[in-house]
């Protein structure tokens, strides 16, 4: 009975690290989504100067349709879109470095004029991929060894108790 | 009434509480910087409550700068940048023919003059008269294509006149090719046989469309300086112009050297003179401008 337990808390902890290290996962992938839109805001704001409510009703992303990111700001209905990014962000699991940068971005999105807002799209795609590339260095490492850490755990914690 | 999409909270409240009769009859809403919120209709500038009723400029309602920024967000569709170009020479192109001018401070760039602050916006409501043309319409219909000079005072129904001018035209039984040199974005016409190029110099759309659409007629608004040349080459393509000039008269619209170059260049036939109460004049260019 004692080993079915210990065993059980062994697994328990292992899949907890695999949850977390999927979360790991997903955080990037959140930030390569950003990080592509970020992207075509640039190109066709550069190109075409075109509106907000344009780009953000023709972009398509998997990730960013699933969490809810672009349908919430194509409910825009004449009002400023740094509130509605801002609610946004909330729905995807960024990374915590890249926040910061892309709250930024947000909190004048649509307010400035063209020169200004393209530089400030540029800056934020710099920022950001310097944060995706720390990131992704030894990403697959980190992530095993969140798994093995949380496993270890698991097995200490079962021998405590046994 | 789609413009009214526009409004922020208090003054679509506003405006529509006001009596239905007088809100159809809307021409201007305008919102000036912390000072009293009006509206014109009837020919008459009011002042609606925050429940549409009509009060004095003393109490009207006082613009907010939170108001002012949720109303330039409105109109630009929070992307101001997209329309930066058109805020430099003062207005904002809206949906359906709308148009919002702006006024405040501005300050020379390195790209030209753009404005710093923006206190009054003037929000302009178009009209969609579809019979307002039909006199002068059916004469052409009748007497075959003729260019025509439409004339009246700022306010005088100049674009409403040639917004209905391109639908006659360019609808019915025997439709003609109309192009339309919208620079303003105001020539919102719904259906029809229209090419229509909006934002760019009228000069430009002129060329434009005279060179790759093959118009019967050609439609422009307020004729400007140094718009003549590329209007005479096309007259001399066989396009026929349709256009308007600020004038209470043929005397004094002829003033402007891009109408009377084009006058004395022929491509006008006709000249419509537009009077209160959506009244037509129509007389042939030669009786109007008899001593030019």
């Amino acid at each position: 009975m004692a080993l079915m337990g210990g065993l059980l808390t062994v697994t328990a902890f292992f899949l907890w690290g695999v949850r977390v290290a999927a979360g790991q996962r997903e955080a990037l992938e959140a930030l390569d989504a950003m990080l592509s839109l970020l992207r075509e805001l640039s190109a066709r704001l550069s190109h075409r100067k075109e509106g907000l409510k344009g780009i953000f009703a023709a972009y398509r992303h998997p990730l960013l349709e699933s969490y809810g990111f672009l349908p919430l700001l194509r409910e825009h209905d004449g009002r400023e879109y740094p509130a509605l990014w801002e609610a946004a962000l909330e729905r995807l699991p960024l990374p915590s470095e890249a926040l910061p940068h892309l709250q930024a971005l947000g909190s004048s999105l649509g307010r400035l004029p063209f020169g200004a807002q393209t530089e400030q799209l540029s800056l934020c795609i710099t920022l950001l991929e310097g944060v995706q590339k720390s990131l992704k260095t030894g990403a697959f490492q980190k992530r095993k060894s969140t798994v093995a850490l949380w496993t270890l755990g698991g097995l200490l914690v079962a021998l405590l108790l046994l | 009434m789609s413009w009214m999409r526009y409004l922020p909270t208090p003054y679509l409240q506003a405006v529509s509480g006001m009596p239905v009769h007088l809100r159809r009859q809307i021409t201007e809403v305008r919102f000036r910087l912390e000072k009293p919120f009006s509206v014109t209709a009837e020919g008459r500038n009011l002042f609606p409550d925050r429940e549409g009723r009509l009060t004095t400029l003393q109490n009207a309602l006082r613009v907010t700068r939170p108001q002012m920024e949720d109303l330039l967000a409105r109109l630009t569709e929070g992307s101001l940048y997209a329309f930066e170009d058109a805020m430099a020479k003062g207005y904002v192109p809206l949906e359906n023919g709308c148009r919002a001018g702006i006024a405040g401070e501005m300050t020379e760039t390195s790209h030209g003059a753009v404005f710093r602050e923006i206190t009054s916006v003037n929000l302009r409501v178009s009209r969609f008269l579809p019979e307002f043309a039909r006199p002068l319409v059916d004469l052409l219909r009748e007497g075959g294509p003729q260019g025509v000079l439409v004339i009246s005072p700022p306010a005088g129904g100049k674009t409403t006149f040639l917004r209905s001018a391109a639908h006659l035209l360019a609808n019915g039984s025997r439709p003609y090719r109309v192009g339309i040199a919208d620079e303003r974005s105001e020539l919102f016409i719904p259906a029809g046989l229209c090419d229509r190029i909006t934002g760019c110099p009228k000069w430009k759309a002129v060329e434009l469309l005279t060179r790759t659409m093959s118009p019967e007629y050609l439609i422009c608004d307020e004729l400007g300086a140094g718009e003549e040349a590329p209007l005479l080459a096309a007259q001399n393509t066989g396009v026929k112009l349709i256009a308007s000039a600020h004038g209470s008269s043929p005397k004094e619209a002829a003033k402007r050297p891009c109408v009377k170059a084009l006058l004395e260049g022929g491509v006008f036939s006709l000249v419509t003179v537009l009077q209160k109460n959506f009244r037509v004049e129509i007389f042939p260019a030669k009786e109007a401008f008899a001593w030019l």
